[in-house]
Formats: C-alpha cells, structure tokens, sequence
C-alpha cells in the first residue's frame, strides 16, 4: 500500500521512473484488455500507451477513498479502447433490428482445446461494434443498460450486437472444428 | 441477474491467457509518448487553437475597423461639410475684402484730391468711423454669446450709437454748408432703416448659424448689409485681431495691416480647403467602395472525373441523395467590384470517388468446396469542410479566385460484396451491402488539405460558379499484397450555386 502510494507521489511530480513503475505492474492486465478490442498487437500498445498517458496526466485526480487504482486505470483504458473502436467502427450501430441467433452448438471445450491466438483473431474479426458489446459484457461484466449508456445506442442494440456476437463467434468456432 | 453461457465462461477464461507483446519495448514507446507531450506547447499556444484564435482576432479587427471607419466617415463628412461652409464664407469675405481695399483706395484719393472740402467729409467719415465703432462693438457683443440676452445687448448698443450717430449729424449741421447737412439727413435716414434690415438679419443668421465662430456669424451679417461694405466691414473682421481708433486717419494703417492679414487668412484657408477637398474627394471615393459584407448558402453538384462514379447512398447509407445537398454556409468580404474574400462552411460535403477495394478476404471451405470473398470498397467520402478563398473582379459580375480547404473526414460509404463460390459446379452468388461508417481507419487520412480554383458569376443574388479542387496530400494511403504501397490524391470539380440571404447596408 505504501509503495502504492510512493508511486501515486512520484507520478505526480513527473517522476520517471515512479511511471516506469506503476506503467510495468499494470501494464499484464491492460495490454491483455486493449488486445480484446484493439485489431493487432500494434494498435492495442498505442491505445494502452494513450491510456496511461491519460493516467499520468490525470493522476491527481485519483481518489483512493472511490476504488483502487486498478479499478481507475482499467476504466481509463477501457475508454481509450472505445474511443479507438468508435473511431474504426465499421457497421452502423443504430440499426434497431434484432434477428434471432442462429442456434449453433458449441462446447464449452472446443474453447478450451482452442488456441487463445485462434480465438482472438476470432474476436478481432468481429464488427468494431459488436467487439466493444462482447468484450463489455464478458470480460468486463457491464450489464447491457451500462454498455447502452457507454457506447450511446439502446439497449436493444447492445442485446442484438451480443447475439450477433454469439452467433458469429460459434459460427467461427464450428468451423475451426470442422477443419480440425 | 446477468447469465453467462458457459462458452463464454470459457472465452473469457481463455481471452485471460493471449501473449503478450514486449513490455519493455512498450515501454519505450510509452517514453516517447511521455517525451512528445512534454515538448506540446500549451493548449494556448498549439497550432490549431492558435490559427483559431487568429481568425478571431482577424474578424474582430476587421469589424471594429468597419465600425471605426463608418464612425470617423460619418464624422469628416460633417466636419467637411462645417469647413465647406467656413471656406464659402471666406471667399465671400476675401470678395468682400478686395471690394473694400478698392473702395478705400477711392476714398483716400478723394481725401488728397477734395483737401478744400475737408469739412463736408470728415464728419462722413467720423459718422462712419462711430458706425465702425459700433458695429465692432456689436460684433464683439455678438462674439460674445448668440442668445436672446445678446440680442437685446446689442440692441441697446445700437441705440447708442444711433445716439452717437446723432451728435455727429449735430456737429456737421454746425459746419457752413447747409446743404451737406440735408444730404447727410437723408443719407442718415436711409442708413438707419438699413440698419433696421441689418438687424433682423443679424438676427436669423445668429439662430441659424449658432455652430459657426460668431466673428463669421457677424462678417455674413454685414455681409448683408451694402451701407456697411466699407470700413465697418474691415474693422468688423479685425475685432480680435486690432484695436479700433475712433479717428479715421489711424484707422487707415492698421486697415492696410489687417487686410495683409486677410489675405494670409484667405490663402492659409485656400490651402486648407484643397486639403479637405483632396481628403473628401478620398473619403468620397472610399465611400464609392465600401467593403461589403454579405452571408448566404451555397449549393454544390459535383461533375464526375475520370473514373468517379456517382454514388446516390447518402452519409447515412440510405439509398437518397438528398443528404448531399445540404446547403454549404459562406460569409463574404467584399471591396466593392474589386475583389471578394469568402469563407465557406460545409457541413458533410459528399464526394464521389473512384471505387477503391481497401480490404479483400478469401476463405476456402474444403469440406463444403466453397469459397468465400469479401471485398469492401470504397464509394464516397463525406467531409467537413471549411475553405477561405480570395476572389478578384475581371469584369463587373464575374470573377476568378483561388484558395484553400481544409476537409476533416466525416463518413464513408463503402459497399461489402460477399461473393459465395461453389468450387463443384463454379456458381457464384453474391450479396452486396452498403456499409456507412463514421472511422477512419489507417488507410484513409483524417484531414486532407486541398487548393481550389474558382469562378463566379454573379447575378443580383444569385452566384453561380465553377470550382475545381486538387488535394495537396492524399487521401487514402493502403498496401496491396504484393506489398506496394498505393496513394490516391482526389481531384474534383463543382457546379456552385450561391444564395445571398444577408448583405451589410452601404456606409
């Protein structure tokens, strides 16, 4: 908590190597965020780089007393992810059609037996749209008002880019099962 | 209570394992970052706040000094109007003047020539004399104030010197020749009854010309009066300048003095009325052309080039076009017929481009001998643009200009082919969709500078014009698989069609 806390100080005065720090002991949670949203490896470096430029900028915002600074920093780079999905987006969110999912089966274990880059480039290949939802709604557990209220679309259109989600990415993973 | 499938479960384990790229290589990244947006300028002084912030200024400058100049324009017109009126009324004097000096050259002589009947005249010329005195008492009076109190003043003044007048009618009827005395009766009679005329018109030219110096107030009254064109009217004009001698024989030197003066005044005013007319002959030419300002809408058609084609999806990707004319904004400067600075506000201008295929895919399904082709190409761009052009006159309606655009992206229309190919019996099927999207991905630029070339014609206030703009960067930069790096600038030409719906009114 203290080193936290010298940490927090040394950013705030500018200090280097304090940002060196506090960049390194997140960079594993953040950097594996902005991958789920961002397209390729590059892309998701520079949108965490931004966010924790917004971090070091704003850190005497911070306030302990609200979360812990993991929880801060998460919501900040999990902004500059939107903000860098809103700006590739390539489908039109404002379409109020909800089509029913396609029932696909898939188990839980072809997942498992996948490999995670298989499975991410799966993500990636997801309408920027539809990414944002998936990624809000399972990994990081907003509810679909929340993700209507962050991406400003209607709840129904968060429940419809879900299921498109769903759709697709079984669709996907069927595939991959049957080529393997 | 938000339920979870299980393969999500499992994705979201599964997502918690990707590989991770470098950190320290990240983290240099990250320290340039940090470097770069140490050496930013303050928000003040970054380029886009500080050309902002110019414009402002400029507009400002430039409205204050149209303001300043409608003012100052309105102020030397009447000061030249009040300095017009200052040196007609010197040239009357001077006129006035020169009479005078001719006609007291004449009463000189006849002094010298009728030395023998110096008695016959001299008391003429001490009655005029006492009339000098008065009427430069009335004129110091009148100098004094041009209220009613300075009327009744100088009324009372007159009387006295009617009085004054009297006694000396009295002293020449005690000289010998009776028939002088009669003469000069008359004469007194004829005065007094001018003098009456002088008055009332003393009178209404002190209500009229309150604003100009009382000695000119004075010199048009007597200008008036023909009896006191002699010596009254030389003494009349030096109230301020020399003292007045009661006898006729001092009076002469300082007259030749003050006319001397006169003459410089005359000059000294010539030269100032050639200035004031060179700079209300400026002004007057100024006001011929004023600057203009004016705002309005404009419509635009833009003509295919080359391999454009038209599009008819708006930035909404709906199958109309009538998003593509939404009017543009303008406000224009003008120096009237001679040149036109406009500023050009356009919300979501379309432009038709060449089809570009920015992304292809190609999935082979061996199972189902299907392949699948995605290709997404690009149809139309929607920018937000703002250009400032300069425009000179080469005849009274039309005009040629140039300037430059700055177009920020707004949107894009591109069309998704998924083309399905049945590798057995080679049948193609193929869905096309039209995709609106508000990114602007790697391969298309943000902004895009641009040079334009524009000509107008102008009818009442209607503007139609032709324009024809080349972008300066280009604006899609993409890599072919074959690893060649492609860069497209645009070109494109545009029917104009301006609406003036506001136009400043003439200074």
């Amino acid at each position: 908590m203290d080193l936290t806390n010298d940490i927090i100080r040394g950013c705030k005065h500018g200090d280097r190597k304090a940002q060196e720090q506090l960049y390194k002991n997140f960079y594993a949670s953040m950097i594996n965020i902005c991958q789920r949203y961002t397209g390729n490896e590059q892309d998701a470096v520079e949108v965490m780089n931004n966010g924790f430029l917004k971090v070091f900028n704003n850190i005497q915002r911070y306030e302990s007393g609200k979360g812990t600074l993991y929880t801060w920093i998460r919501t900040v780079v999990v902004h500059c992810c939107l903000d860098y999905l809103k700006l590739r987006q390539r489908q039109s969110i404002h379409e109020e059609i909800y089509p029913e999912a396609e029932e696909i089966q898939v188990e839980p274990e072809a997942i498992s037996n996948m490999k995670v880059n298989q499975l991410l480039l799966f993500v990636r290949q997801l309408p920027a749209a539809t990414r944002a939802v998936i990624n809000l709604y399972i990994m990081e557990g907003y509810t679909h008002k929340e993700i209507a209220s962050i991406l400003n679309i209607s709840e129904g259109t968060s429940k419809w880019h879900l299921s498109e989600a769903r759709k697709n990415l079984k669709q996907m993973i069927s595939l991959q099962e049957v080529k393997l | 209570m938000k339920k979870k499938l299980p393969i999500e479960e499992a994705l979201e384990q599964k997502l918690q394992q990707i590989p991770q790229p470098d950190q320290e290589t990240s983290w240099q990244a990250m320290k340039l970052l940090l470097e770069k947006d140490k050496r930013r300028p303050a928000f003040i002084f970054r380029r886009r706040n500080v050309i902002a912030l110019l414009i402002i200024l400029l507009s400002a400058a430039l409205l204050l000094w149209k303001n300043n100049d409608r003012s100052s324009l309105n102020k030397t017109a009447k000061d030249s109007i009040v300095k017009q009126e200052i040196s007609n009324e010197s040239n009357k004097n001077s006129e006035q003047s020169n009479e005078n000096q001719n006609k007291e050259n004449i009463t000189t002589t006849t002094e010298i020539n009728k030395a023998d009947k110096a008695v016959q005249i001299k008391p003429t010329s001490s009655s005029n004399t006492a009339a000098a005195n008065s009427s430069s008492e009335l004129s110091e009076q009148t100098s004094q104030g041009t209220n009613a109190d300075g009327i009744q003043k100088v009324k009372k003044k007159k009387r006295a010197s009617k009085g004054r007048l009297n006694a000396n009618v009295i002293a020449a009827t005690l000289s010998d020749d009776p028939s002088s005395v009669s003469k000069e009766e008359n004469e007194e009679k004829i005065n007094e009854k001018k003098k009456k005329k002088t008055k009332s018109a003393l009178q209404s030219n002190l209500a009229i010309n309150s604003a100009i110096p009382s000695e000119l107030n004075v010199t048009s009254a007597v200008d008036h009066d023909p009896v006191m064109k002699t010596d009254e009217v030389v003494s009349n004009r030096n109230v301020n300048l020399l003292p007045m001698d009661s006898s006729s024989n001092a009076a002469i030197v300082p007259k030749m003095k003050t006319l001397a003066i006169n003459e410089t005044i005359k000059d000294s005013l010539n030269l100032s009325d050639t200035t004031i007319v060179t700079n209300t002959a400026k002004r007057k030419n100024d006001k011929k052309k004023p600057f203009i300002f004016s705002a309005g809408i404009g419509f635009k058609q833009q003509i295919p080039l080359s391999q454009q084609k038209i599009s008819r999806y708006g930035f909404n990707g709906r199958n109309s076009i009538v998003n593509d004319y939404i009017p543009s904004v303008y406000f224009r400067v003008e120096k009237e017929k001679k040149w036109f600075t406009l500023l050009e506000l356009d919300l979501a201008a379309p432009r038709m481009k060449e089809p570009v295929v920015y992304s292809q895919q190609t999935s082979v399904n061996n199972i189902i001998a299907q392949q699948k082709i995605t290709r997404l190409e690009l149809r139309k761009i929607f920018y937000q643009k703002i250009g400032l052009s300069y425009h000179r006159f080469i005849k009274p309606s039309l005009s040629v200009g140039a300037g430059l655009n700055w177009s920020k992206l707004y949107r894009t229309i591109s069309t998704k082919n998924v083309t399905i190919k049945n590798l057995q019996n080679q049948s193609e099927e193929t869905n096309t969709q039209v995709i609106p999207s508000n990114f602007n991905d790697s391969f298309l630029f943000k902004s895009v500078p641009s040079f334009t070339l524009q000509t107008n014609y102008e009818w009442r206030r209607f503007n139609l014009g032709l324009r024809w703009t080349s972008d300066l960067q280009p604006y899609i930069k993409f890599t072919r698989p074959s690893g060649e790096i492609v860069e497209r600038k645009d070109q494109v030409l545009e029917l104009l069609l301006y609406i003036r719906l506001w136009k400043s009114k003439r200074n």
